[in-house]
């Protein structure tokens, strides 16, 4: 039984989104419940598993590699697949709300949904590289209509552009895997590495292609122009999962590459440049961040901010840095889940996000915005949070490797989101408000505003469960550094 | 044939190079179509008959009618460069400097590059007889790696989701009632070429287990039919699906997976057919992917989300 | 081989127009015709390895492009309705090529 697993991860919601999508509007107020509860429950079976057991394969088809495509479920893809359950499941529980039996458009949110957290769990599985490319599709072509649900008019140029930039990406990376093809005669992760070391310098251009193009697809700095008005401009339980799961699987993609098939390439120069990328985005997307005056763009770019923390790994390449850099994507994408859905609250109860006019929504909106400082509070990397522990690994790699340059990009980040949040914060609970706010929507109900206060104080729990965490994840796969 | 095929790599690039930077948006969409009718002939030259009727049926065929058709509902003004000009001089020389050393890169590696006779390929020609096709590419596709097809079907129905939610609002964009329709070509199109196009349809995905077709071509060109009964006014787009159209878009991935979990407990592994059922049931696949396909590709074009026959 | 392969020309100039299009355009449909062209040429890739594999042709290079001509024509065809709908009602409204 326990090696169908990874099959039915990926089926349970991705048949579930199908099934959505043909009845319609029909099955709309349980269906998804009963989904969203089977899809967390397959997701937590698998985690058990691998922690109990090690690691799971499946060959698709019963064909072995390098002729079939085989799905593994190692500690890196196990601890995605987890934050995945427990992000997509808390913002499953907002969206009954905010996208259930009202909202017209519901059954098309849900189907997208489900197919999408299919898609982002087949993705973390998939040990083949051209599988993984038809896997990203799946990704973004589900993500950019979840963009439109906030109403086409609005986001249909920022989802043309996250469109364009996704499809270019993802043809990149396929030019890799078609050099890489030619000179390994395989698709497996694990069999295509020595020929790719063995390649030269079309191993090199090979591989190139392969990391630029999910460069691309991860927002990475520069190529970040496309995600802030995307992220942005989405339904708050879309920008969650889009800022908190879709852009990290592209970053999940280039960790899992670096430490496999690529490991063998990994060249001390082009390393320091990956760094150097993250470290430009991590001051780049604060300034931006403290620059914005709308909530949702300033969490926007505080994920381009914060997806730089995660390429420190490259440089660095120790365990303690592989540790932080997961780690970090784990605290994120709790953190940030929590602050888009809290935004989001804003976002109905004001009916416009405007930094400066946030005054005196302490009594009305207390919970959602307790929400936003805690879950600040890891994505400043205070202790005791998951930030927190996840910049202290890295810190530590840092100086372990003698690197201390990284050190003062990390410590100079923590500021500067401390900056970003402390500003928002002060706008919302400190000035005493001159008249009441014109409020135009309702209070969030409890079922929107508790997600975002479990996902916020989870960040500040995984502050306490570093060690079974990182247990499942296991240590830096072997070859690299 | 050195000659035709030099002349052939010629033509591609200079189409190419005018549908890039063609000063005319329409031209440009001409010139693509163009440069796709060549790209199939060249892969038919290159050993991939099965491609070159996939190129030829999607991409310039299919692509060629979405591309028109959306360039044909811009405003005037919106199809000139005006408000989306191209990027500045500088730009547009330091990108072509950078864009001819990545050429001539990867002509210099695809010159060296020497593919083992040990690749997954040869395998797969080798266990052919284990695959219950004789066509390789479809033993590829719909046994192998029949994962990627199943995931594909899900992008096409993701394409199709976003493609409505960004068109719902706006005026259907039923047939074309504009220009045309009094045609005596009509009729003939309407009763003798669907037809004929249903027939080479199936006859394709059929003739997929044994020679160049399979589910892709073949339900691109159902699709194709439904599209010239669109343009011949017998068939429209409907604002509202009903349960029978949205049971035949989904019908090939819906197949797919049940068939492939249920062979989970009795083969012990996703998608491990039952030798000696193998045929039967990748045929029956097959056409179940085809109908989908097909059904998909006419809604792209119509852009709503259904289908009916017009009152008349 | 001493002669140069055309086809392997064209597939690199195919590469090369294809990011040169899709850097120097900004019209959102000539960027979707670059990405295709760019598509193009890594189909022609595929298709020269499958071909150049002794004993071939490879086929699963071969299903490789089958799935990525649909996969890209899907996406385009998303792109195009997008496109569509962006150009009819954005008039006095730059898409903002600056961020």
């Amino acid at each position: 039984m326990t090696e169908w697993v990874p099959v039915l991860v990926v089926f349970v919601p991705f048949l579930a989104g199908v099934v959505q999508f043909m009845a319609g509007r029909r099955v709309i107020a349980w269906w998804p419940v009963l989904a969203s509860v089977a899809t967390v429950a397959v997701s937590l079976w698998l985690t058990f598993a691998v922690a109990a057991g090690g690691g799971i394969e499946h060959f698709m088809g019963g064909w072995q590699p390098p002729l079939g495509i085989a799905l593994r479920a190692d500690g890196l893809a196990t601890v995605m697949i987890l934050l995945t359950a427990v992000v997509g499941g808390l913002v499953s529980v907002y969206a009954l709300e905010a996208h259930g039996t009202g909202d017209p458009r519901a059954s098309h949110f849900w189907a997208l949904w489900l197919m999408l957290w299919g898609s982002l769990n087949a993705l973390f599985l998939s040990a083949d590289l051209f599988n993984i490319y038809v896997t990203l599709e799946l990704v973004t072509l589900a993500a950019i209509p979840l963009v439109l649900l906030a109403g086409p008019e609005k986001t249909v140029t920022a989802a043309l552009r996250y469109l364009q930039f996704a499809l270019f990406g993802s043809l990149l990376y396929l030019a890799g895997v078609a050099l890489t093809y030619g000179l390994a005669g395989s698709l497996d992760l694990a069999l295509v590495g020595p020929a790719l070391t063995d390649g030269g310098i079309t191993g090199a251009v090979a591989a190139t292609c392969m990391v630029v193009g999910l460069l691309v697809k991860a927002a990475v700095f520069p190529f970040h122009v496309w995600l802030p008005a995307a992220h942005g401009g989405a339904p708050a339980a879309v920008s969650a999962i889009l800022s908190a799961l879709v852009v990290k699987a592209a970053v999940y993609l280039l960790l899992r590459l670096w430490t496999g098939p690529l490991a063998g390439l990994a060249d001390g120069l082009v390393a320091q440049l990956m760094g150097a990328l993250g470290a430009a985005a991590i001051l780049y997307g604060s300034i931006q961040a403290f620059r914005q005056e709308r909530l949702k763009l300033v969490v926007a770019y505080s994920t381009v901010a914060q997806l730089g923390y995660m390429l420190l790994f490259f440089p660095m390449a120790v365990a303690q840095a592989w540790e932080g850099a997961v780690y970090h994507g784990l605290s994120h994408g709790v953190a940030k889940a929590a602050l888009f859905l809290a935004a989001g609250n804003v976002l109905v109860y004001l009916g416009h996000d405007r930094v400066r006019d946030l005054k005196g929504l302490d009594r009305s909106l207390s919970v959602s915005l307790l929400a936003f400082g805690i879950a600040g509070v890891s994505i400043m990397g205070l202790p005791p949070s998951g930030g927190f522990i996840a910049k202290w690994l890295l810190l530590r790699a840092s100086l372990e490797t003698g690197q201390w340059w990284w050190a003062v990009v990390l410590i100079s980040g923590g500021l500067l989101a401390a900056a970003y949040i402390f500003r928002v914060l002060r706008y919302a609970f400190l000035q005493a408000p001159d008249r009441p706010p014109a409020t135009t929507g309702p209070i969030p109900p409890p079922i929107m505003a508790l997600p975002a206060t479990l996902l916020a104080l989870l960040a500040i729990a995984l502050g306490f469960t570093a060690a079974p965490l990182l247990a499942l994840l296991g240590g830096l796969p072997e070859g690299t550094g | 044939m050195i000659l035709f095929d030099g002349v052939l790599a010629l033509l591609i690039v200079v189409l190419a190079w005018r549908c890039v930077t063609a000063g005319d948006l329409y031209l440009g969409i001409v010139v693509f179509i163009v440069m796709g009718l060549m790209l199939a002939l060249s892969w038919a030259r290159l050993d991939a008959p099965d491609l070159a009727l996939a190129e030829a049926a999607i991409g310039a065929g299919l692509l060629g009618v979405l591309l028109l058709s959306t360039w044909r509902a811009l405003p005037g003004h919106r199809r000139q460069d005006r408000d989306h000009p191209p990027a500045r001089k500088a730009v547009r020389w330091l990108a072509g400097v950078a864009s001819v050393a990545f050429g001539l890169v990867m002509a210099a590696l695809l010159h060296a590059l020497q593919p083992d006779e040990d690749a997954a390929g040869a395998l797969a020609l080798g266990r052919l007889t284990e695959a219950g096709v004789e066509q390789p590419v479809t033993a590829v596709l719909l046994n192998f790696r029949s994962y990627d097809t199943l995931l594909e079907m899900g992008v096409l129905l993701m394409a199709l989701i976003g493609a409505l939610l960004a068109r719902t609002p706006l005026a259907p964009y039923g047939a074309a009632t504009d220009d045309g329709t009094d045609s005596p070509l009509i009729p003939v199109l309407a009763t003798t070429f669907t037809p004929l196009l249903l027939l080479v349809g199936a006859f394709l995905v059929w003739a997929g287990a044994y020679g160049p077709g399979g589910a892709f071509q073949g339900g691109a060109v159902l699709g194709g039919a439904g599209v010239v009964l669109v343009l011949c006014n017998r068939l429209q787009g409907a604002p509202e699906a009903g349960i029978l159209l949205r049971l035949l878009l989904v019908l090939g991935v819906k197949v797919f997976i049940l068939a492939g979990l249920l062979m989970l407990p009795l083969e012990g592994a996703f998608m491990a057919y039952p030798p000696g059922l193998t045929y039967p049931i990748m045929i029956a696949i097959e056409f179940c992917l085809a109908t989908s396909i097909a059904v998909s590709l006419l809604l792209l074009f119509t852009g709503t989300h259904g289908v009916r026959v017009p009152e008349r | 081989m001493t002669l140069p392969d055309p086809f392997a020309l064209a597939a690199a100039a195919l590469l090369a127009l294809g990011f040169y299009g899709f850097v120097v355009q900004r019209h959102p449909l000539r960027r979707l015709l670059a990405i295709n062209v760019f598509g193009n040429g890594v189909f022609m890739t595929l298709i020269l390895v499958a071909r150049w594999m002794p004993g071939g042709p490879d086929p699963i290079p071969h299903a490789m492009v089958l799935t990525g001509i649909v996969i890209a024509v899907s996406a385009t065809a998303m792109g195009l309705a997008l496109v569509r709908r962006d150009l009819r009602q954005g008039d006095g409204k730059d898409g903002g090529d600056r961020d």
